[in-house]
């Protein structure tokens, strides 16, 4: 407003002094060719165009330009603000982006490593199930085959006394006389003996 | 009888570019000078009530709502505003000084242009007493050139001081012959300037008006109805060349106020 005040004060000394000089020409309105119409000195429209072009001056710096100007430059401010936050976000996301894909990463080996560990595990336990079997299987065989044999080598035995006792009491009933010597007990078993052989 | 009817001619396309200095709206007398309302004056507060009008119209969201989006008429005070700040003020001037001046700056634009365009509204002759383009009488421009004039002298007063100023006229560095030449010259160019400013738009916007009367004026003389359909057709294209002079003359004298500011603003160039 200052600003104004001055600029104004000082034009209108000018104008004063440009009017003296013009006054000092007569009255060039009213006479003269065109040229000297087109170019007259007007006093009264030099001052009042500078008193109105202030007047539109200060009304729209006031009213018009002011607004417009802060308008346009908070405008800028926000636009630069939004894409610096933008870019920034866009930093973030990438960021976060990447983080999660190394969690996937990880978790996949994880998942792959568990999986293999796991049917390791399984291997070894399936060989050790099968040793065991296969080694119980081979015991209970051979506890069976020892008993079978044992069995059948008291079944022998029990039948060739038998047969003995038999023989004795078929012979001492035909002979009618007492066998019981030791000699043909003797006798008799070397038969029996080589009946079994044969 | 021909050159009665060539005088008269001329004595209309006269009155059709100049102000009537003799035909008063009202008379007014300060300090024993003339400052009646002319019709120049009446149409310098025409543009003025439209400027204002416009300008105020356009820019109400933001004085309301800081954060308005824009919409119709605010666009193209947008587009003006962003245009005078970055291809005028910016580069001549600088931002930081550029905000001081681009109130005047763009004050400047836009009252010059709507004063000119007023003048080719051919309704504003309805209204008697001479031209209604307001930019074509020197007495307007010469009163836009010295506001420049000053702005250019507290530009550089406010950068350099009072002083400061007036050295920076001097160049340095440059031996006492070559001074004395060099001294007027510059005080002549700080004149000059303004000067420049006043002739050519007072002149460029006169220029079209009497064109467009002389073609006018061809069928009266040579009594032709077909030199008249000629002329309509060649008034019409001036005139949308006399649309584009509009604006190219109210830039220029924007743009070289914005290139003289800065030049006393940045001495060093």
């Amino acid at each position: 407003m200052i600003l104004s005040r001055l600029i104004i004060s000082a034009v209108s000394i000018c104008g004063f002094l440009f009017a003296t000089e013009g006054s000092g020409h007569g009255d060039p309105v009213h006479e003269g060719g065109w040229m000297e119409k087109w170019l007259s000195f007007d006093p009264g429209l030099f001052m009042w165009t500078i008193v109105t072009f202030f007047i539109v001056l200060a009304i729209l710096k006031w009213k018009a330009w002011g607004p417009l100007i802060e308008a346009l430059d908070k405008r800028e401010e926000d636009i630069r603000n939004a894409l610096s936050s933008a870019e920034k976000a866009r930093e973030e996301a990438d960021k976060v982006a990447g983080e999660y894909e190394e969690m996937i990463r990880k978790a996949q080996s994880e998942a792959q490593k568990i999986v293999a560990e796991s049917k390791a595990a399984g291997e070894r336990v399936r060989a050790e199930i099968k040793v065991t079997a296969e080694k119980e299987a081979g015991d209970i065989l051979e506890k069976a085959k020892k008993q079978i044999q044992s069995e059948k080598a008291n079944a022998i035995q029990e039948i060739r006394s038998t047969v003995v006792e038999f023989s004795l009491q078929a012979a001492s009933k035909v002979i009618e006389k007492n066998l019981d010597s030791e000699d043909n007990r003797r006798l008799i078993k070397e038969t029996i003996d080589g009946i079994g052989k044969a | 009888m021909s050159e009665q009817h060539d005088e008269s001619l001329g004595e209309i396309i006269l009155h059709h570019v100049t102000n009537d200095l003799n035909y008063k709206f009202l008379d007014l007398h300060l300090f024993g000078y003339d400052i009646s309302i002319t019709k120049h004056v009446i149409m310098l507060w025409i543009a003025a009530a439209v400027t204002v009008g416009f300008a105020i119209w356009a820019t109400r969201r933001y004085r309301e709502n800081i954060d308005a989006q824009p919409k119709g008429l605010s666009h193209i005070f947008e587009l003006l505003m962003n245009f005078i700040r970055e291809d005028i003020v910016n580069p001549n001037i600088g931002v930081i000084h550029g905000k001081m001046w681009t109130p005047l700056i763009t004050t400047y634009f836009i009252f010059i242009l709507i004063c000119n365009f007023l003048g080719m509204i051919p309704f504003f002759n309805l209204i008697p007493g001479g031209s209604s383009t307001v930019t074509g009488n020197f007495n307007t421009t010469a009163g836009l050139a010295c506001i420049t004039f000053f702005a250019i002298i507290i530009a550089g007063t406010m950068k350099h001081g009072f002083l400061g100023y007036w050295k920076n006229m001097i160049p340095g560095n440059v031996p006492a012959p070559v001074l004395l030449i060099l001294i007027p010259i510059e005080i002549l160019g700080m004149f000059v300037r303004p000067f420049a400013l006043t002739m050519r738009l007072g002149a460029n916007m006169t220029a079209g008006h009497i064109g467009m009367l002389a073609i006018f004026a061809l069928p009266i003389i040579l009594s032709s109805a077909a030199v008249g359909i000629v002329s309509i057709l060649l008034n019409t294209g001036i005139y949308f060349l006399e649309m584009i002079v509009s604006f190219v003359q109210a830039y220029v004298f924007t743009l070289l106020s914005a290139v003289f500011i800065g030049m006393a603003i940045h001495t060093e160039h």
